[in-house]
């Protein structure tokens, strides 16, 4: 792994709430991780957020709440990254939910008919 | 009319040295800056092509971007002298499947197609070229 990349990890804003947000039956329950990436969501990135967004998804989480709010750049290695995550996050019961994505990130997203797949929230 | 040129080794670490240099050319040439994110993809997604794609022959690829600006239109043109292939081939994704059918594989292109006015492919001298232009709206 290069440095470049290294300073990409420094800068992201990852944040743990995790949280019980329902009860099915008293048996399964959701629990969401909050995951705020800042940047770039592309090449240069995908392999740790890929990392982080999984890491989260080995403990107790089943649901990731992306916030997009300060992505600034989505090609199709962050969408790769997105459909693995979201198939993770299935394989326990949950799901990913995307919120905070500026104009031209949903474009992207819709384009690829992504907006399923994530859950695309505004 | 203005126009720049870079070359670069096919190399997934050349990529934000690629993007660096459409950065200076927008800003050079004063174009609209809601335009350089679809070329900002566009040359991520097909650089990154010849970089996962075009080192089969044994050879890092050269890769020579070209990007042109004039009162009409904006055209970037990635050239590679990988063997000859033609992303533009590649079959149109299923954007409609679920989740668990869902590939990744096309997307990239695909999302080339759908933010570009025109792509074409060509190859010319040894060397697989991608031209993608984008029309100016009349000032």
């Amino acid at each position: 792994m290069r440095e470049k990349d290294a300073a990409a990890v420094v800068n992201m804003d990852v944040q743990r709430a995790i949280f019980p947000s329902h009860l099915f039956g008293g048996t399964f329950m959701t629990l969401t991780a909050y995951y705020q990436p800042v940047g770039r969501f592309d090449a240069t990135t995908a392999s740790q957020h890929e990392a982080a967004l999984l890491l989260l998804l080995t403990g107790d989480a089943n649901t990731v709440a992306l916030d997009f709010s300060k992505i600034e750049f989505l090609s199709s290695a962050g969408l790769r990254v997105l459909l693995v995550t979201a198939n993770a996050a299935e394989k326990k019961g949950g799901r990913l939910q995307l919120s905070g994505a500026n104009a031209v990130i949903r474009e992207v997203i819709l384009t690829v008919g992504f907006d399923d797949i994530v859950h695309l929230q505004d | 009319m203005s126009q720049a040129t870079q070359e670069l080794s096919a190399d997934a670490g050349q990529l934000p040295a690629a993007t660096a240099f459409l950065g200076e050319f927008w800003e050079t040439a004063d174009l609209p800056p809601a335009l350089v994110f679809p070329f900002e993809l566009a040359l991520e997604e097909i650089f990154m092509n010849v970089v996962m794609h075009g080192s089969g022959g044994g050879q890092v690829p050269t890769v020579r971007l070209i990007i042109a600006a004039d009162t009409d239109s904006i055209t970037l043109t990635v050239a590679d002298n990988g063997p000859a292939f033609d992303p533009l081939s590649l079959a149109t994704p299923d954007i409609e499947a679920d989740l668990e059918h869902r590939r990744i594989g096309g997307l990239g292109v695909h999302l080339v197609r759908e933010m570009m006015d025109a792509v074409s492919y060509a190859r010319e001298g040894g060397f697989n070229q991608l031209r993608m232009t984008k029309n100016l709206a009349p000032a």
